[in-house]
């Protein structure tokens, strides 16, 4: 992992050997890390929760916990910087505990007050939850392509406005998508050079390159996510492709 | 049933990737974390739903914006509608258009000459004091400097006191000043029908008005060749400000109430009148006395009192007959001053051929 890598995201450089070495069990460690990253973290909660102190609130509570559990999950196998991988986490649950208090402060009956929070494996099986099918893991595949994205200078909020509506622009785009992330050599210098090949896929897909180039964050997008293991969005995408004849 | 991937989750938002391959924005849930596959509103019941929501809302504005517009054009359309008219007969003439507020909407050149040198954009949103003092400057300054008489003349609804209030007030303050003001107005608004029909103004016609109900010699044609103080003098100086029973205090079936245009026709009848009656030749004050001096100094004039106004039927009684041959009458000096003891107020002189050598 470059240094480059390393700054992207919040990322700050960090011992890797530190978080391994606390993972197999070195409790000295793993508060030596947390320690030195106290500072850290506090400007992470000032930055998700507009608080000027965040000593002795929830909000850094949940966030030590979040890093502590970034501690425990971290994998260098997915070339994701420490300090990104637990900046992302530490946002998530610091955003789900921020949504969970206003969901129970608007639904909870006063009964209810001294539950405290719902266990999230309750809140899963609530049918009101909405919710289809949950991955617990697929939490780091998503932080994954986020993290992919960013190398490109995208987000997921700025792709939103610029994702294609028509079906045949879609369709244009999986195809590139799919011929970027079925060549694995292909894939891998788009990553390390953080540029997408514009010229080769229209060259494959006898295509003008402008018309690549006007989607290339879509078509990035896309091609990450079939990278990716996500396997539920790759389902949809194969999906696509069947009634498209692709 | 719509089903997605949550990509990413906000406080107020999330971005899933739904199971049709699009990107989609939607409301941020609990207890939902990146990862999920989740069960969202399809398009059409959320475009449904905020529709109960919004459509009377969009109604509700739509009505406040057609009220609020029809306000304000209704407004646009009062503030623009002509409520008086007021003319400044200097010679050259003009005639502005007042809204309600009594400011300058529209301006009207009466002559070639004022037609030179008016500019409209120059008076309109004056207010009508302001257009009058700028027309009469703007006179000074091209060369009318020897003006003396100037005859501003107004019709308007009855119910108005404000103008009424001004038009008095303009006059007396005029006492001082170099100029003559004469003021006369009306609340007949037919009286700036018949003066557009005549191509007069609105004073003007008022004058030749006057001139019919008293018998005077003027027409609508000769009394435009007739220079404006003597007119004045003649005609309005001697009687009220209010002009109005000019046109509408005679009794139904008068031609002068019942058309305005006809005010002519008493001066045509003079014919009609006994020949043999004695007249009585004053001094001629006719303004073609300078032109064809001879001419008004031999032909005897006539008085006419002004309380024959009252009494047009008289007058009226062979119009056809008159009108057809004017200029025979005009040669023949006649008296028509059935009732000469009936006036004693006032009385003026009128040449007995204005028209001169037309």
């Amino acid at each position: 992992m470059s240094r480059k890598d390393d700054d992207v995201l919040n990322g700050q450089p960090i011992s890797e050997d530190a978080i391994l070495l606390a993972q197999s069990g070195d409790a000295r460690v793993r508060e030596d890390v947390i320690a030195e990253s106290v500072p850290w973290i506090k400007k992470l909660v000032r930055k998700h929760s507009f608080m000027i102190s965040v000593d002795n609130t929830d909000e850094f509570s949940i966030a030590l916990d979040a890093f502590n559990t970034a501690i425990d999950r971290f994998s260098t196998e997915k070339q994701i910087p420490f300090r990104t991988y637990a900046a992302i986490i530490i946002r998530n649950r610091l955003i789900d505990w921020n949504r969970q208090r206003t969901s129970v402060r608007r639904e909870q009956s006063f009964s209810d007050m001294d539950r405290g929070p719902i266990p999230y494996e309750e809140r899963l099986e609530d049918t009101r939850s909405g919710i289809a099918y949950a991955d617990i893991e697929s939490e780091d595949s998503m932080i994954e392509v986020e993290y992919k994205l960013s190398l490109f200078g995208l987000t997921l909020d700025g792709l939103v406005e610029h994702f294609p509506k028509q079906r045949q622009t879609l369709i244009f785009c999986v195809k590139a998508a799919r011929i970027l992330s079925d060549d694995s050599e292909l894939f891998e210098k788009t990553m390390e050079n953080r540029r997408l090949p514009v010229s080769e896929i229209a060259r494959r897909m006898d295509e003008t390159a402008k018309r690549i180039d006007k989607h290339r964050s879509c078509i990035l997008l896309l091609a990450i996510l079939l990278q990716s293991d996500l396997f539920l969005i790759r389902s949809y995408v194969a999906i696509l492709e069947k009634e498209a004849n692709l | 049933m719509n089903r997605g991937v949550v990509l990413s989750v906000d406080n107020a938002s999330m971005v899933v990737f739904t199971s049709g391959c699009r990107l989609e924005r939607v409301p941020s849930r609990a207890g939902v974390a990146p990862g999920q596959e989740i069960i969202i509103e399809s398009t059409k019941t959320s475009q449904k739903s905020r529709g109960t929501v919004f459509r009377p809302l969009m109604a509700f504005a739509a009505a406040i914006f057609a009220i609020v517009a029809g306000v304000i054009i209704s407004q646009s359309i009062l503030s623009s509608r002509t409520y008086a008219v007021i003319s400044v007969d200097v010679n050259p003439s003009i005639q502005f258009s007042l809204n309600e507020d009594l400011i300058v909407t529209d301006i009207q050149a009466l002559n070639a000459d004022a037609a030179k040198l008016m500019v409209k954009e120059q008076y309109k949103g004056l207010a009508w004091q302001d257009a009058v003092d700028r027309w009469l400057i703007c006179l000074e300054e091209n060369g009318y400097e020897d003006i003396s008489d100037v005859l501003i003349s107004a019709v308007m609804p009855a119910k108005d006191e404000a103008l009424k209030t001004q038009l008095t007030l303009l006059e007396e303050g005029a006492e001082d000043s170099k100029y003559r003001m004469h003021v006369i107005y009306s609340n007949d608004g037919g009286v700036s029908e018949t003066a557009r029909k005549n191509g007069l103004s609105v004073g003007m016609q008022m004058l030749l008005n006057q001139s019919a109900a008293q018998q005077g010699p003027w027409t609508a044609e000769n009394i435009k060749a007739v220079p404006l103080g003597e007119i004045i003098r003649i005609l309005a100086q001697s009687g009220e400000m209010d002009q109005t029973r000019i046109t509408v205090s005679h009794p139904a079936g008068s031609h002068t109430s019942a058309d305005p245009t006809q005010p002519s026709t008493p001066a045509d009848t003079r014919p009609t009148a006994d020949p043999t009656k004695p007249t009585k030749p004053t001094a001629p004050s006719n303004s073609h006395q300078s032109t064809e001096p001879t001419e008004t100094s031999t032909e005897p004039t006539e008085t006419f009192p002004t309380e024959t106004s009252a009494e047009p039927t008289e007058t009226s009684a062979e119009p056809t007959e008159t009108s057809a041959e004017p200029t025979e009458t005009s040669a023949e000096p006649t008296d028509t001053s059935a009732e000469p003891t009936t006036s004693p107020s006032t009385s003026f002189s009128i040449p007995s051929n204005p028209h001169g050598g037309k």
